[in-house]
């Protein structure tokens, strides 16, 4: 097939911008409405607040690939495509009209998928694979789940960080979520669980992978598995350093502009250990080769 | 004829997407208007049966965080504490939410408690039969220090109890479908006692003495209809 089409080169690539118009117009009538409805409603909530950013990088991924994508002959895998399209719209239809913010953004998903298939085939899905899957990280978890992992969460992170300091010889007790240090009583709250910090990390994590691209599965595979824990330990870090400050600067002094700093600087950290365990690895990896 | 820079596939695809956005603006459910003869504060009995309102416990308000999370959650919150001729004291607390798409759900109290601080020792499934009702509801025993609390509770959404999150999200396309925005309760009963089974019992004989004493419409919406 592609080999029909491409004895008329000329005479295909010139309408090619312009044939997209009606889809582009499409795409904007229905995710401009949701992105607006997002930027109102659960972008504000801290548990969500990446979603713009993992826009923003999407739409810099496809830009990205768009030569890619522009190089491939034009074939359609029809079925495949129109079935990714008819579910996607569905998904969409019923949550914008519901309220349904994880049916409405998870439709985003298969409709792109949907219209690779229809103009590029399987082959168009393979060039955007990538934008494809990152895409998924602007879905919002289902609230159960998020409770769910913030809850058992928070536990963890309340109980290590009350070994640490215990060990430290702190003057320190816990009962479930609420930690006492001296005469302060502290909350682990929802925001502590490290839940947002794990979720952006990952992504962020993912991102780099993806760009510096690793010739070795194993590396790609260790430093993925390394995201996790790296996240979780630098947020149970976090929880201790402003529990000590509570302790010994006061209630302001913890729950003041620390408390947002520290979330900042902890990311940072955790990305900097990420890159640096990339980096012991490349040493691993340059001393397999040699011997 | 079309312009030749058009392709027929990329329009059909294009009148497809135009289609979906209008389908989702028609299929959007219009929101009911609020009932204002509807305020729990006045149509939950201050005494019914054995029970009256406990004017001795000042109830102590939550702290302005949390307060500022119930607000937006709930529309209507009565919390009272009864008290029976025999001294024994129950903690009722009903929640109604206009709205319970997905942004302003109900929350469920093993949640809700162990957020607070509390730890879930035992989280059941059970039954109320009361007043021709079977209402399904959810048991659990909240422990923060000395504190022991045994919970009963349940969900409505519209006139219905749904305990589920399937089911709860099956309900709210059924009516949202409909072009209704089901409206829905938290209803709960508690009491400080070390003994969960007898405590469990005890809720659902105040519950019984509660639900016996509400006007009919009132009772469709607090235990769903029977």
């Amino acid at each position: 097939m592609s080999a029909v089409l491409s004895t008329a080169p000329a005479e295909r690539r010139l309408p090619a911008l312009a044939a997209w118009v009606p889809v582009a117009l499409g795409l904007l009538a229905m995710y401009v409405p949701t992105f607006v409805s997002l930027a109102y409603g659960i972008w504000n909530d801290e548990a969500y607040e990446h979603g713009p950013i993992v826009l923003a990088v999407v739409a810099w991924l496809v830009w990205d690939r768009r030569k890619a994508l522009a190089a491939l002959p034009l074939q359609s895998a029809r079925a495949a495509g129109i079935a990714a399209l008819a579910a996607g719209l569905l998904l969409y239809v019923v949550g914008r009209s519901q309220s349904l913010p994880l049916f409405e953004v998870a439709s985003e998903v298969p409709v792109c998928a949907g219209v690779l298939l229809l103009f590029y085939g399987w082959a168009g899905v393979r060039a955007m694979w990538f934008p494809l899957f990152f895409l998924c990280f602007m879905i919002p978890l289902p609230g159960f789940v998020l409770y769910a992992i913030t809850g058992a969460l928070k536990q963890q992170v309340s109980a290590l960080a009350e070994i640490v300091l215990h060990y430290a010889n702190y003057p320190i007790a816990r009962s479930g979520v609420i930690i006492q240090i001296g005469q302060y009583q502290l909350l682990v709250a929802d925001a502590c669980s490290g839940l947002n910090s794990m979720y952006s990390l990952s992504a962020m994590g993912l991102l780099y992978l993806y760009l510096v691209r690793h010739a070795g599965l194993w590396r790609n595979v260790l430093l993925l598995a390394a995201v996790v824990p790296v996240a979780f330990f630098a947020n149970v870090l976090r929880v201790i350093i402003l529990i000590l400050i509570t302790y010994h600067f006061g209630d302001e002094a913890g729950q003041g502009f620390i408390h947002g700093a520290a979330g900042i600087v902890l990311f940072v950290l955790a990305l900097l250990m990420l890159f640096g365990i990339d980096a012991a690895l490349s040493l691993f990896a340059r001393r397999g080769r040699k011997s | 004829m079309m312009p030749r820079w058009l392709s027929l596939r990329h329009v059909l695809v294009g009148v497809a997407m135009f289609a979906a956005t209008g389908l989702a603006a028609a299929l959007k459910p219009a929101g009911v208007p609020p009932d204002p003869t509807f305020n729990l504060e006045r149509l939950i009995p201050q005494s019914f049966g054995d029970w009256h309102l406990d004017a001795s416990i000042v109830p102590v308000p939550p702290s302005p965080d949390v307060q500022a999370n119930l607000d937006k959650l709930y529309n209507q919150l009565v919390s009272r504490t009864y008290v029976n001729s025999h001294g024994e004291r129950m903690m009722l607390s009903i929640a109604y939410g206009g709205d319970q798409s997905d942004s302003l759900k109900a929350h469920r109290q093993e949640v809700c408690y162990s957020a607070q601080g509390f730890v879930i020792r035992e989280l059941l499934q059970g039954e109320v039969d009361v007043a021709n009702h079977h209402i399904p509801v959810a048991r659990l025993l909240a422990v923060k220090g000395q504190r022991s609390e045994p919970v009963t509770y349940w969900f409505t959404m519209g006139d219905h109890v749904v305990m589920s999150r399937l089911g709860r999200l099956l309900m709210q396309l059924r009516y949202g479908l409909q072009g209704e925005i089901p409206d829905g309760m938290l209803v709960r009963v508690s009491n400080l006692s070390g003994d969960s089974r007898a405590s469990y019992q005890a809720h659902a004989g105040f519950l019984g003495a509660l639900l016996a004493a509400l006007d009919p419409r009132t009772l469709a919406r607090v235990a769903g209809q029977s």
